[in-house]
Formats: C-alpha cells, structure tokens, sequence
C-alpha cells in the first residue's frame, strides 16, 4: 500500500477532519467517536487512513481494469475489421464452381480453391487472385461442356435414328 | 491398364506428397516441378477416375476455418495403384529405350 500525505485536524470534541493528498485529487473525511485516550485516538485515525488509501487504490485499480477491456475491445473490434477485410473469390465464380464441380469432391475441391486464392492474394494481390480464381473455374467448365457436348450429339443421334 | 499422362503425373505427385496428398499440395507439387499450372478441376478429375480404378484412395480430413470450414481430402496411392503406375512408366522407359534426343543432357 502506498503512502500519501496526510493532515488531521480536530475540529470538535472527539472529531477529527483528515484531510489526504492523492496523486491527483485530495479528500476530505470526518473521523467520528474518538476516544479520549491519545494511542486509541491514533490508531483509530491511522485505521481510517488505511482505509481511504485502500479504497483510493480500489477506485484506481477499477479505473486501470477499464481502460484496460476498452483497450482490448477496441483491439478485438479492430481485428474482427481486418477479418471481414480479409479478400475474398468472387462470389459468382464460386457459385460456378460448386455447380461445376464433381458431388463427391465439390467441398474438397473448394476448398482448396480457398486455401489457394488467399496464398495467391497475399503473394499477387487480391486483383491478381481474383483473376487465377476465374481461370479455375473456366478450366473446369472445359469437360463439363465436352460432356454435355457429347450427351447432346448421343441424344441427338438416337432420336434421329431412332435407336 | 494403361494409364494417360496427366494420371501418371498425378499419380507421381501424389506418391511424392504422401501422407499429406490433398489438393493444394498436389497442385503445388505439379506447378513447382512441372513449372506449369495444372487447373485443380483436372487434377480432381484425374483423382476421382483414379480412385474409381481402385488405384487411390481417399480419405477426408479435418475441416479448418481458413478453408471456410471445408475439410481436405487426403488420397493415397493403392498397391494395384503402385503396380499400374510402374508397369505404365516402364511401358514409357522401353519406348525411349535407344532414342537420342537433342538437347538431353543425359
């Protein structure tokens, strides 16, 4: 516990107004019932003190938790934006993909395709990532039209002939 | 069974990734020795007809936040796997037997 100045002064019979200097305030408190033996007297003011001192400390103490959570609130919020900032593909060609992409694999396949998109956003830049992103998605589509292609000639082909 | 040339190179970065062999790290494997990018739709597909031969097989993993809380696929290669691929690159290796190429090094 830290020492601070203080001042008593007997102001009436068995009162005495202490009067103590904080770091940046002081405060004034009344120490009532004296007894009228000198010891108890002091002890009793030093008690009343301590206990101003212990509850400057709690104030304070309380102050310093608070600035604290706002400090680590401000940081969680700021975090939370930098998440949110966080790049990200876009959302038509992934909607293209998981339509494209094979049933048992599309999870997988996307994935990766994730993981992939934010290395290549922290290497090249989001632009850049964006970009590779729409190239994967236009080389799926590649055997996906080749099959529909043939489904399309095939059915054509039976009607036509009938088979 | 004959295998093409893209499932050979599958095949072959997948036997070089073991046990980690998932997309990301096949299509890396694949862009840093083959010094070109292999879409990952066609190195799903070659793994999906790979794994539809009996060749590989698959397993899925943990899902992670960074993948937007999908889970990998690990795959890995099977013995009728590690025979077909073999018996294919010796059909290659007797195919090059005796033929000079200019600028081989070896």
């Amino acid at each position: 516990m830290k020492d601070y100045d203080w001042m008593a002064h007997e102001i009436g019979q068995n009162i005495v107004e202490v009067t103590m200097r904080f770091d940046e305030e002081s405060r004034r408190f009344l120490v009532r019932d004296l007894p009228d033996d000198r010891l108890e007297r002091a002890l009793r003011i030093q008690a009343a003190i301590r206990a101003a001192t212990h509850e400057h400390e709690l104030k304070q103490s309380r102050a310093d938790l608070m600035a604290c959570i706002e400090e680590l609130t401000l940081n969680a919020e700021k975090l939370l934006g930098e998440k949110e900032a966080k790049p990200s593909p876009p959302r038509i060609a992934q909607l293209c993909m998981s339509l494209l992409a094979p049933k048992k694999s599309a999870q997988a396949l996307l994935g990766d395709l994730l993981e992939t998109f934010h290395k290549n956003a922290d290497r090249f830049g989001e632009k850049e990532a964006r970009r590779m992103y729409w190239f994967e998605v236009v080389s799926s589509a590649g055997p996906w039209i080749k099959r529909l292609f043939f489904a399309v000639v095939v059915d054509y082909v039976r009607s036509k002939f009938g088979l | 069974m004959t295998l093409k040339q893209t499932e050979q190179v599958v095949m072959l970065a997948v036997l070089r990734k073991q046990p980690d062999a998932y997309g990301v790290a096949i299509y890396e494997e694949l862009k840093t020795r083959l010094n070109k990018a292999v879409p990952m739709a066609t190195i799903y597909a070659n793994l999906e007809t790979l794994e539809k031969k009996g060749f590989l097989k698959s397993k899925q993993g943990q899902a992670t936040a960074e993948r937007g809380g999908r889970a990998k696929m690990f795959f890995e290669i099977t013995g009728k796997g590690q025979m077909a691929l073999n018996a294919s690159l010796q059909q290659l290796d007797r195919l090059r037997e005796g033929i000079k190429l200019a600028g081989a090094t070896a």
